[in-house]
C-alpha cells in the first residue's frame, strides 16, 4: 500500500521535474513564476500547490539540472531566487521528453488504436 | 551543500517560501480579495511547509543528521525531567569508566605503550644467574662483557655501571645518579641526542673521557634548557667536563634518576675477574631469534670457564640469561596489572549493569510515552533510534566526567609514584587510552542500551495504553531481564570483593610484620665525600664529626652512621671463612652492614646477647662482629656463637663474635631474614669491599623527623660547603615503600570492591522499589485479603534473598576459579583463604538486605484502600 503510493509519487515527480525544466527553457524564473507558468498553460488543471513545486527544485538543483540565485527583479526592487537552467539541465530534459513523447504514444496506441491496425 | 550548512540553507529556504508567499498574497488582493482572505489563500496555495521543509531535507540527504540533531533535543529534554536518573547515569558511569581509563593508562605504560628507544623490541639486558646463592641477575666482569661482546647475533653491545656523581659550580652542589656506558651504549639504544651528539671513538681511550651528556630534566632545571650548554664545562666530582650532548626528555634509559652519562673505556684486554661491575645490553641483529642467541651466549660462558678454571672453578651451575628490556622493565607488575585491569573490567561492567537496569526501568515508565509516538506514526526503527541516542548520550556524557577522573586519578598516581611508574616514563592520557575510553563508552552504552531500547520499542501499543502500568506482585515477566542483571552485579561484587578481601588481608599482614627494629621518629639521609679530597682517614673522622654536631642539636635523640640502610634495593652480601672449617664459600654468605656503635640504639634493634660495639672498639684493631640471630643459628646451630671467629679473606684478620642482635626484616617485610653481620665503621682494613666514602645518617629525633632536615643540613654546610645531601627520608617511608607493591593494588582493589557494593546496594533497591510500586494494587489486595506487614517484607526481602544467594554461588565459582591469579601477589594468605570468602559472602548479604529493607517496609504500609482507589 505505501509502496504503491510511492511509485504514483516518483511517476509525478518524474513529470513535475520535466514540466519545471521545459518552463526554465524560457530563460530563469522564481519559484512562484515557475508555478503561476505550469499553472495557467495547463489551465489549472493539474491543480497542484506552489509547495509542492520546491522540493522539486532543490532535487533538480542537487542533482546540478539546475542552479540558483538570489537576484534582483528587472520590474521591482526586490530579490528573488532565480533559477537557471545548466547545460545538464538540457541534455536531462531532452532525455525525457523524448522518453515522455515514446511512452505517451505507447499508451495512446493501447488507448486508441487506429482503423489500419484493428 | 554539506550538512553543517543546515541552518544557512534554512534561511534560505525560508526566506524563498516567504517570497512566494508574499507574491500570492498581493495577486489575491490585486483580485480585489480581502487582506486577510488573501494571506489565507496564498497558505492555501502554498500548501504544508512543514512537509515542503521535510521533503526539501530529504531532497538535500540532511535527514539522518536532523534526526540526530532531534532524538539528541529530544533526549536532552527527556533528561531535563528526570534529573535524578541522568545524575545517578552519569555518575555510576563516571565512576566505571574513570576507574576503568586510569587502570588501562597505567596498564598501557607498562604492557603496550612502545619504549621511547627506536630498537626497543630488539634490546636485551645479559645476566649471570648463579642460583645457588640466590643470585639471579650478577653483573658482568670485564673479562666476561670483552667475551660476550664476541657474539655475532648483536648488532650494537654495550655494558654500563651506574653510581652517582656531585655536580658543583653553579647553585647549590648537587648530587646526581650518573651511569657510565661503554663505546656501543647509546647505538644500542638507538636514540639520537636530542642537542649535540654521543660520545665519540676517541673518547673512550684512556684520559679523554671528560665529557657528558646530560638528561634532559637536568638541562631543564639546572642549565635553564639553554641550547648554549652544549660545549660549556661543568664540574663532577671537582673534575671538569665538557657537555657533549642532551638527551631527549623520553630518554630515561637505565633509569629515571640518572641525569648524566659518561664514556665508560674498557682496555681490549683485562684480567679483573673479580669485580662484577657491567651491567649488559645487546641489540639483536634484525632477524636473530632469541633462542638462538642464549645458547651462543652459553658457549662463550662455557669457554670462559674453560678459560679460567680457578676463578669459575666450583661454580658450575653458573648460566646466563637473556631477558627482552620490556620484560625487564615490567618484571614483577605485570601480575599486578593484570589484576587491577581485571578487577576495575568487573567494575565497569557493574556500573554498566547498573545503569541498564535503571534504562530498563525507565523504558517501562516511558511505556506510554512510546506507545503514544507508536500510535501517531514513529516506526520502531525510529523509536529504537531515539532510545539509543539517549542511552549513548548519556554513556558518552558518563565517558567524558570519567575521563576528567581518571586526569585526576592518573596525578595522583604520578605524584605516588606507585608501582614505579615513572620507570616507564609515567602513565597518562595518550591517544590510545582517550580512543580506549571513547571505544569503551561507546561499546558499553551500545551492548547495555540495546536491550532496553529494544524492549521499549518493542512494546505493544495497546496494551501499554491500557494496562497503563499495572501489574501482580511476583509476576515476573517486566523484571526478568532486570533480576538477571542485579544476579550478575552480586557475582562480579563477591570476585571484586574476595580478591579485594585477599589484598587487603596481605597487607594488614605485611604491615603487622614484625620489623625488628622501631621506625618512628628516624630521619636518613645520605652523604658523599669525594675521594680527590678526603683520604679514608679523614672521611671516617669527617663522619664521626658530623655524627657528635648533629647529636648535640636540640631534638635528636641519637644519630648513627651506616653504609646501607635496610631494605635498600642494593644490599651488600660477602662470603667468609669459619674458623676451624673448609672453606665452602656456597654456603657461607651473609648481607653485611657497617655502622656505628650507635646504630643499634638509633634503629630500635635489641640485644640478645653479648655487647654492642663502643667507642673504644673504634680505636683498636678491627677484631670484632656482631651477628644476626639467622646467621646464628644457621653457621652454629646448638652452639654458642659468642667468641667464635670467621673471616672474610685468607689475607685478612680473623673478627670475633661479640654480640647476637634480634633479626630484622632486612630485605622487607616480606622476605625471610637472611644472615647479617655487622661490622665497625672504621678505616683499618678488615677484608670487606665497600664504599667507605658514602654512607647513610640515621637520626633518631624527638620532634617530627622532617623538621631535623634544615638544622642538619646547616651543621653539614659549617664543615664543608660543596657536599650535598640526597636520598633524605623518614625510616617510615623506607619501610612504607617497601610494601608499594602491595599497597597500591590492596587500596585499589578495596575502593573498586566498596564501589561495587554500593552500586550492587543502589541495583537491588532500584529494582525492589521498583517492583513494590508497580505492584502496589497487588499489595493492597493482600493486605486486605489479610495478609501481615511480615509476610509483605519477607516475599519482597525474599526476592533479594535469592539473588545474593544465586549471585553469590556463581561469583563463588568465578572468584574460585580466579583467585589463582592473585597467588603471586599474596602474603601469608592462602588463595582460597575460606575466611575471606565468608566474609565477602556475609558482608554482600548484609549488604543486600540492607538494600532491600526500604522498599520492603514500604510495600509493608501501603494502606490497601488507597492503592485499590488509585484504580
Amino acid at each position: 500500500m505505501k509502496k504503491q503510493k510511492q511509485e504514483r509519487a516518483n511517476l509525478l515527480q518524474g513529470t513535475l521535474d520535466m514540466l519545471i525544466l521545459r518552463t526554465l527553457l524560457y530563460g530563469p524564473a522564481h519559484g512562484h513564476q515557475i508555478g503561476k507558468h505550469i499553472q495557467r498553460t495547463t489551465n489549472d488543471f493539474l491543480q497542484m500547490q506552489h509547495g509542492s513545486l520546491y522540493p522539486a527544485l532543490h532535487r533538480l538543483e542537487k542533482r546540478r539540472w539546475v542552479v540558483s540565485k538570489w537576484e534582483t527583479a528587472p520590474d521591482r526592487n526586490r530579490e528573488f531566487k532565480y533559477y537557471r537552467l545548466t547545460e545538464k539541465g538540457r541534455k536531462q530534459l531532452a532525455a525525457e521528453e523524448s522518453q515522455w513523447k515514446r511512452m505517451s504514444e505507447a499508451v495512446a496506441r493501447v488507448m486508441w488504436p487506429t482503423a489500419e491496425e484493428s | 551543500m554539506r550538512w553543517w550548512q543546515i541552518r544557512k540553507r534554512d534561511a534560505d529556504l525560508e526566506r524563498e517560501l516567504r517570497s512566494d508567499l508574499e507574491l500570492e498574497e498581493e495577486e489575491q488582493r490585486e483580485r480585489g480579495v480581502s487582506p486577510d482572505e488573501a494571506r489565507y489563500a496564498a497558505r492555501r496555495a502554498l500548501g504544508n511547509t512543514t512537509v515542503i521543509r521535510e521533503q526539501i531535507h530529504e531532497a538535500w540527504g540532511w535527514a539522518p543528521f536532523e534526526r540526530l540533531w532531534q532524538d539528541a533535543h529530544y533526549g536532552f529534554r527527556q533528561f531535563g525531567r528526570k534529573p535524578g536518573f541522568v545524575v545517578a547515569s552519569v555518575i555510576t558511569l563516571a565512576l566505571g569508566i574513570g576507574a576503568t581509563t586510569t587502570i588501562y593508562s597505567i596498564a598501557d605504560s607498562f604492557l603496550m605503550r612502545p619504549l621511547p628507544y627506536a630498537n626497543a623490541p630488539r634490546i636485551v639486558r645479559v645476566w649471570n644467574t648463579f642460583t645457588p646463592r640466590g643470585m639471579m641477575e650478577i653483573p658482568s666482569s670485564e673479562p666476561e662483557f670483552l667475551e660476550y661482546r664476541q657474539s655475532r647475533s648483536f648488532a650494537h653491545f654495550a655494558g654500563f655501571s651506574t653510581g652517582a656523581v656531585t655536580l658543583t659550580g653553579s647553585g647549590d652542589p648537587l648530587r646526581t645518579a650518573a651511569s657510565w656506558g661503554t663505546s656501543d651504549f647509546f647505538q644500542v639504544m638507538g636514540t639520537e641526542p636530542l642537542l649535540g651528539r654521543v660520545f665519540t671513538r676517541d673518547e673512550f681511550e684512556p684520559g679523554h673521557g671528560q665529557v657528558a651528556v646530560l638528561s634532559y630534566s637536568l638541562w631543564q632545571s639546572r642549565f635553564g634548557s639553554s641550547p648554549d650548554i652544549i660545549g660549556k664545562t661543568i664540574l663532577l666530582n671537582g673534575q671538569s667536563c665538557t657537555v657533549v650532548g642532551i638527551m631527549p626528555r623520553s630518554f630515561i634509559f637505565p633509569s629515571n634518576q640518572v641525569d648524566i652519562w659518561q664514556p665508560l673505556p674498557i682496555a681490549p684486554v683485562s684480567a679483573n675477574l673479580g669485580n662484577h661491575y657491567l651491567n649488559l645490553i645487546g641489540e639483536l641483529k634484525p632477524g636473530a631469534a632469541l633462542r638462538q642467541t642464549r645458547s651462543e651466549m652459553a658457549t662463550i660462558l662455557d669457554r670462559m670457564e674453560r678459560k679460567y678454571p680457578t676463578y669459575y672453578g666450583g661454580a658450575v651451575t653458573i648460566v646466563v640469561s637473556l631477558i627482552p628490556l620490556r620484560e625487564q622493565m615490567v618484571g614483577n607488575v605485570r601480575p599486578t596489572v593484570l589484576v587491577l585491569l581485571t578487577g576495575v573490567g568487573f567494575l565497569l561492567l557493574i556500573a554498566c549493569t547498573n545503569v541498564a537496569s535503571l534504562l530498563l526501568a525507565r523504558g517501562e515508565d516511558r511505556r506510554q510515552e512510546v506507545a503514544t509516538r507508536a500510535a501517531l506514526g514513529a516506526t520502531p526503527m525510529r523509536i529504537l533510534y531515539q532510545i539509543l541516542i539517549e542511552t549513548l548520550l548519556l554513556f558518552l556524557g558518563g565517558g567524558a566526567l570519567g575521563l576528567l577522573l581518571a586526569f585526576a586519578c592518573l596525578k595522583v598516581v604520578s605524584a605516588g609514584d606507585y608501582l614505579d611508574v615513572a620507570q616507564m616514563g609515567g602513565a597518562g592520557l595518550n591517544f590510545r587510552v582517550l580512543a580506549f575510553a571513547a571505544i569503551a563508552s561507546l561499546a558499553t552504552g551500545l551492548l547495555f542500551g540495546l536491550i532496553p531500547a529494544f524492549k521499549a520499542s518493542r512494546s505493544n501499543v495497546s496494551e501499554a495504553l491500557k494496562a497503563a502500568g499495572r501489574d501482580a506482585m511476583g509476576s515476573q515477566h517486566r523484571t526478568r531481564v532486570r533480576s538477571f542483571l542485579v544476579i550478575a552485579e552480586i557475582a562480579f561484587s563477591f570476585v571484586l570483593l574476595t580478591g579485594a578481601g585477599l589484598m587487603t588481608s596481605s597487607l594488614r599482614k605485611l604491615l603487622d610484620v614484625n620489623l625488628g627494629f622501631n621506625p618512628e621518629h628516624v630521619v636518613t639521609m645520605r652523604l658523599s665525600l669525594p675521594r680527590t679530597r678526603y683520604s679514608l682517614r679523614q672521611i671516617t673522622l669527617f663522619y664521626r664529626q658530623l655524627q657528635s654536631r648533629v647529636r648535640s642539636l636540640p631534638g635528636v635523640q641519637d644519630a648513627a652512621i651506616v653504609n646501607q640502610l635496610p631494605m635498600n634495593d642494593i644490599t651488600a652480601n660477602t662470603s667468609f671463612d669459619v674458623q676451624g672449617r673448609p672453606a665452602k664459600s656456597d654456603i657461607n654468605v651473609a648481607d653485611t652492614q657497617i655502622i656505628s656503635p650507635d646504630y643499634f640504639h638509633v634503629m630500635g634493634i635489641s640485644l640478645i646477647r653479648g655487647r654492642f660495639f663502643t667507642d673504644e672498639d673504634i680505636s683498636l684493631p678491627p677484631a670484632t662482629v656482631i651477628i644476626n640471630q639467622t646467621f646464628a643459628q644457621k653457621v652454629w646451630p646448638g652452639v654458642d656463637p659468642m667468641g667464635k671467629q670467621i673471616r672474610l679473606r685468607s689475607d685478612a684478620p680473623w673478627l670475633s663474635v661479640i654480640g647476637i642482635v634480634a633479626d630484622i626484616k632486612n630485605h622487607g617485610p616480606n622476605v625471610v631474614t637472611k644472615p647479617e653481620i655487622y661490622f665497625l665503621f672504621t678505616d683499618q682494613p678488615f677484608g670487606i669491599w665497600a664504599d667507605l666514602a658514602s654512607m647513610t645518617l640515621a637520626i633518631r629525633t624527638a620532634v617530627e623527623p622532617q623538621q631535623m632536615v634544615s638544622a642538619i643540613r646547616s651543621e653539614l654546610k659549617g664543615m664543608d660547603q660543596e657536599l650535598p645531601l640526597f636520598k633524605i627520608s623518614t625510616l617510615e617511608q623506607v619501610v612504607s615503600s617497601s610494601t608499594s607493591q602491595t599497597r597500591f593494588p590492596a587500596l585499589s582493589l578495596l575502593l573498586f570492591a566498596f564501589i561495587a557494593l554500593s552500586l550492587s546496594a543502589i541495583g537491588v533497591y532500584g529494582v525492589l522499589a521498583y517492583t513494590v510500586a508497580q505492584s502496589r494494587h497487588d499489595i493492597g489486595i493482600r493486605i486486605a485479603l489479610g495478609a501481615g506487614k511480615g509476610q509483605i517484607v519477607s516475599f519482597v526481602l525474599g526476592q533479594g534473598v535469592r539473588w545474593a544467594a544465586i549471585g553469590g554461588c556463581v561469583g563463588l565459582i568465578a572468584a574460585v576459579a580466579l583467585v589463582r591469579f592473585l597467588r603471586s601477589m599474596l602474603f601469608e594468605v592462602s588463595a582460597y583463604d575460606s575466611k575471606i570468602f565468608m566474609t565477602a559472602g556475609l558482608g554482600l548479604s548484609i549488604v543486600v538486605l540492607f538494600a532491600g529493607t526500604v522498599p520492603a517496609l514500604r510495600a509493608a504500609r501501603v494502606d490497601p484502600f488507597m492503592a485499590l482507589k488509585s484504580e
